[in-house]
Formats: structure tokens, sequence, C-alpha cells
């Protein structure tokens, strides 16, 4: 009968700040970049970032909660180069800031006609919104508003 | 390392006879329980409409009024679940495929009452008819007893509304 | 002299690229300086359809991800499932599923076998290789009702039993695949235009394996020993078998890991086959799910990922797949580095590439 080596899965919720220097962490330990996915939930992304042993198959999973949608979260491709395609998959699908990608698609990863397709309606809203605040612009909700603020400011200048 | 190692079995293969069938001269043969379609035995089928609700695709629908079940075969995904939920057992998956068409091909089936089943219906609705009637008569009673001081003018029409809402 | 770089797109639409994949290539001469890739033309979305099928209905939408690995996506997707609500599936029922996904990979590996001698330009080769896949497909058939696409998974079980007369059938066949594949495989292994075209192309040594975090028969041809199956999930931790491993770490490493993988299964099916119990085939499984977790599960191609986070409703919050050709992109941009232009068909097919389960 063969050797079962089943260690089991970890999970570890850190705040944002400390991502990058977890993630470091690991790369010294020698663990493989194994995943990362996005979740909107209950109005947060939920960012998972999984990293596993060749030995001894650990899987451990960091869990990062941004509460604040419009929030510049840090790439981990600087430390793993393999995770472009996790983090460009993340930011088309959910809309989640990540910024200083090394292999950057610019949101054009899958060819969509629609914006970050995986947010619900009320995710969508909130991400409009919260950018909005971040950039101190105001925010419209209706494209008819937003066309005649745009006339309005034109004709001001 | 070698050369031609594959020369064997290519020149065998000179004085066998062809793996592929010469189809559709010689028929296939479908193994049992082979996914090619979904039938229905339409007089089993109580309308429930459990198929409808768990098709993944959509791509059957089931009207109660005509006890009507049709299926779009282009949409079908052969996946079966409808034949695990089936509270009669009444659908199958047959063998044989959908034959390919120039337009989309919906097949359907309607229950056609029996004998029996009219009588049983007539009955139902009998009962129906016969338990309406007295809820009628009760509410109209009612209404009498708790008018019966008042005398209010329109006492009759208000009870006739009620069973209809 | 500085040397002219040109850049030549490759795919979407190309002759040995069974699905749509673009590649730019940074050309110097003749040699890939750098390759950049770009997918994402098959999109469909299958994740979100969470928003609108029910958990059970995942399982067959699941399925139909793609059509080679469709019965590893079902039983990482149902395995999850079981995992969030702790049921204890049937030990029949265990062995059935490790019997199908190993008949699965055997016909993944044998459709990479003829898609490789396809690329390579060895048509016969490529013949032989699907004649006897068909053979894999018939057993399928037989026992499951599809050739690709089986459903017969359950959160709780499966649906079908393998009955005596299927499993001597199956015995029969797998023993006569067995058979030929010895036949076809002298000239995979031992050719010696075979080899011209597949030793010392597209290497990975095995810290860049390890490093860009590859998967699958590409990772365990690079001399890593990393087989989900020996997480012993269903029945992989009652049968005995030791992961195929090559430290040539090129093309040739590649064919040969898959070549002894598929005499692997076939031996695998033998001793499920004998150690299979009588006994149900599911267990009722009641409500819904709530919680999250991760599931690994090796497929044909390599580890596959599955996450599922529910809310106790029927609809899941958060399905997530992490396909080994995700993985495996990397290591193909690793492989083109430096090697000759020629030699680029060849080298996407040896990450045996399923765009169609990599996006989803």
């Amino acid at each position: 009968m063969a050797e079962v080596i089943n260690p089991g899965n970890t999970m570890e919720v850190i705040p944002l700040e400390d991502l990058l220097e977890e993630v470091m962490k690991r790369k010294h330990q020698g663990l493989r970049f194994d995943q990362a996915c996005a979740a909107f939930v209950d109005g947060n992304f939920e960012l998972s970032y999984s990293f596993s042993d060749d030995d001894a198959y650990t899987f451990d999973t960091l869990r990062v909660v941004v509460d604040d949608l419009a929030r510049k979260i840090p790439s981990v491709t600087a430390i793993y180069p393999c995770a472009e395609f996790y983090e460009n998959e993340m930011r088309e699908l959910f809309g989640c800031q990540i910024e200083m990608i090394a292999l950057d698609y610019k949101d054009k990863l899958y060819r969509l006609n629609v914006e970050t397709p995986m947010l619900p309606e009320a995710g969508k809203k909130a991400l409009k919104e919260a950018l909005c605040a971040a950039e101190n612009s105001p925010c419209n909700d209706n494209a008819a508003g937003s066309v005649k603020n745009v006339s309005e400011d034109g004709g001001d200048k | 390392m070698g050369i031609m190692k594959f020369a064997p079995t290519m020149l065998k293969q000179l004085f066998e006879k062809p793996v592929t069938k010469n189809y559709p001269a010689e028929p296939i043969n479908y193994p049992e329980g082979s996914r090619g379609h979904i039938d229905i035995d339409i007089q089993q089928c109580i309308s429930c409409g459990m198929c409808m609700r768990v098709c993944p695709p959509g791509a059957i629908t089931v009207d109660r009024k005509t006890r009507t079940w049709t299926i779009n075969r282009f949409d079908c995904v052969q996946c079966g679940y409808c034949t695990t939920v089936c509270p009669k057992k009444c659908l199958y998956l047959n063998p044989g495929y959908q034959t390919p068409g120039p337009e989309k091909y919906i097949y359907s089936q309607t229950h056609v009452l029996t004998e029996a089943e009219k009588q049983h219906e007539a009955e139902m609705e009998a009962k129906k008819q016969a338990a309406i009637k007295a809820a009628m008569a009760k509410k109209a009673a009612a209404a009498a007893a708790a008018k019966k001081d008042g005398a209010a003018p329109d006492a009759a029409a208000k009870p006739a509304d009620k069973p209809q809402a | 002299m500085a040397k002219k770089r040109s850049v030549v797109p490759f795919g979407p639409q190309h002759p040995v690229l069974p699905e749509p994949i673009h590649l730019d290539l940074v050309l110097e001469d003749e040699k890939v300086v750098e390759a950049v890739p770009n997918i994402g033309f098959i999109h469909r979305g299958l994740e979100g359809l969470t928003e609108k099928k029910d958990f059970r209905q995942m399982t067959y939408v699941i399925e139909r991800t793609c059509g080679i690995c469709s019965f590893g996506h079902g039983l990482g997707y149902v395995e999850t499932i079981e995992n969030i609500m702790n049921v204890e599936v049937p030990e029949r029922a265990k062995y059935l599923r490790t019997i199908w996904s190993e008949l699965a990979r055997m016909h993944s590996h044998l459709l990479w076998l003829g898609l490789i001698s396809d690329a390579f330009g060895f048509e016969s080769l490529f013949y032989q290789s699907w004649r006897i896949r068909e053979r894999v497909l018939d057993c399928l058939e037989l026992t499951t009702g599809g050739r690709l696409i089986f459903s017969v998974l359950e959160p709780g079980g499966v649906l079908r039993d393998i009955n005596k007369d299927q499993e001597k059938e199956i015995l029969k066949q797998i023993g006569l695949v067995e058979e030929e594949l010895k036949e076809v495989e002298k000239a995979f292994l031992l050719d010696y235009s075979v080899q011209t075209r597949l030793k010392g192309v597209g290497i990975i040594t095995k810290e860049r394996a390890h490093e860009i975090g590859c998967c699958g028969p590409v990772a365990r041809a690079s001399g890593l020993s990393y087989d989900m199956r020996k997480l012993g999930y269903e029945a992989y931790g009652n049968l005995d078998f030791e992961p195929i491993i090559s430290n040539d770490c090129d093309s040739y490493a590649r064919c040969e890991v898959r070549i002894k993988e598929i005499h692997q299964s076939i031996d695998l099916i033998r001793q499920a086959f004998a150690k299979m119990p009588e006994g149900d085939l599911s267990v009722p499984v009641k409500g819904f799910p709530k919680g999250e977790c991760f599931t690994r599960i090796e497929q044909p191609r390599g580890e596959a990922i599955y996450y599922v986070k529910a809310n106790g409703t029927k609809m899941l919050d958060r399905f997530r797949l992490r396909t080994p050709t995700f993985a495996n992109l990397e290591g193909l941009c690793e492989m083109l580095k430096n090697c000759e232009y020629a030699d680029v068909g060849i080298l996407c097919v040896t990450i045996d590439p399923c765009i169609s389960c990599t996006e989803r």
C-alpha cells in the first residue's frame, strides 16, 4: 500500500499591509505558488493566495479581506513572477485594484464586453462609488447625468 | 535508438481490415445505457415540473394546464439529471443521438387522459365545486347573520365575491 | 553586430494547436527570445454561473467545462462539496470514481500522444494512438453512457455501477490497450526521427519548474515528485503506486512520463477492481453547504485546485477552478525562451494545453 501524505489545508487571515511580507516568508521557506483568487463576499473582496510544498504536500492559504473596494493592492509578482495570470484575472473579473503587475494585460486577458463580470450589481455600484471617492470626483449613477456634467464643466472652462 | 521502429506495425496494417466502421451502411451498436436522447413515458407523467426546474440548460418545459412535456433537443446536454429527480421515473435516457437538422427541433408530448383518469378528474372537479358551494353558502349564512340587524341593501353581493378572490 | 529582432504572432489559428492560444514570439533570427502568451478567446464565465444554477446543477455544468478533463472537474467539485458538508462517500463509490478517473487519464494521455505525433509530423503514429484510445472510450461508454462527458457523479456518491460483465470487458480491453501500446511506444521512445525532434528540446530544470509552479507531467518530467494522488483522496490511499518521474527535463521526458503513466493507470485499474468492495453507491445528502474549502485533485494534465465558498443557501457564493494549464502556461513561456522557431509548435503541445478549461 502506498504511503498517503495528507497534512490538510491551513488558512491564515492577515491584514493587507502584511501581505508582501508574508508572501516573502513563504518564498524563503521554498514554497511554490499554487493559486490566487478573489471573491466578493458581503461587500468585501476576499483574496486568497495559496502556497504548497513539493514534498510535504501542505496547502497554506493567506486570506486578505479588503473592505475598501478602491484600495490599492500590491502585486506579488515581484516575489512570485508566476502570479501574473492570477492577478490579471482577479483584476479583470472582480475589479480589485491590483497595481504593479509584472506582465500587465491592462484588463485584456480575456476578451470581455462587460466590465468586472463576476461582481454582482451591488458590488459594481459600490466599486464605482469607492473609486470616485478615492479620486475625489463626484460620482454619477446614470450616464445622462455624467454627460450633462461634462458639458457643463466644458462650458465653465 | 533505432530507425524504422514503426515499420513492422505499419506493414501489418496493410493486411488487416480497417479499424473504422463502414457507417452508415453498417449500423452502430450503442451499449445499454448510452446517453443518446431523453424520452418520456407520457402516460406516467403527472406534470409536476420537477424536470423543468432542475434542468441545467433549461431545455425542458412542462405545461400543467395542457399536460404537455416539451424538450428542446438542441439545448439538452444529456446529463440525465431529470431522470434521477423524476418522482414517477417516467423519463429515460435512450441510446441513439439526435439527428442534425437545419432548424431547432422541439419535441413535445401531451398526456392524454384515460377514461379512469377522466372520471377521477371529474370527481375531483365535482368535489371542488361542491366545496366552493359549501363555503359560499357558509359565508352567505355568516354574512346574513352578521347583517341581520343592519339589513344592508347589498348584503348578497359581498359573499359572492369572496370565493373568487 | 546587434541582431535584428522581430515579433511573430503565433496562433490562435495554427495547425498544431487544438485550441486557441495566441503567442507573441520575439525572434532573433531563428531563435525565440521571449514569448508572451495571450489567452481569452473562449472565456465563457462558467464560474459566474453559480449565480444562476444551484449547487447540484453546478455538478453537471462544471463537468462540461472541458471535453477531456470532464470527469476530473466533476470529481473535484463534488469532493469539495462533500468536504464542506462532511459527507462520507461509500467505499464502492470511491473505487468506482478511482476507476473512472484512471480511465479518463488513459484516454487523455493517449489523445496527447496522438497530438504530439501529429505535431512532429508522424501521421500514422497519430492514427495508431487514437485507435488505441478508442478502446478506452468504448469502456467508458459501456459503463457511464458517455464517451467523454459522463455525468455519473453526484454529491454523496455515484449514479451508475459497474457490474461483473462490464468489469470483465474493461479488464479485457485495457489488456489489449497495454499490448498495443507496447508496440506503439517503441516508436515514441526508440525511434531516431522522433528523438531528434524531442530530445533536448524545451528544457525546464527542476529548480525552475518549482519556482514557476509547474504541475502534473510537466513537473514530474523535470524531476519533481509531485502527484496529488498521494493525498489519498477517493481510493488512491488503498492502492499501491509511486509518482513517475524523469530527470531529463526535456520534451522526450514529458512523453516518457505520460506513456509510463498510462501503464500505471492500467495497473491502478486492475488493483482497484481487485479491491473493490460491494456496497451502496451513494449516501443521501440533505441540506445546503455552508463554509469554504480548497480541494486538490490530480488530473491527467496536472494538479487542479477547486475552491467553493457556500453561504448555506442553494446557490454558492463563489466557485473557483484553477486548472493545470493555467499553472503550466508559465512553464510554456520558460520553454519557449531560447528555443528554435521550428520547435514552437511541439513545445506548445508538450504542456498538453487545455485552453477551454483554463479560461472557463
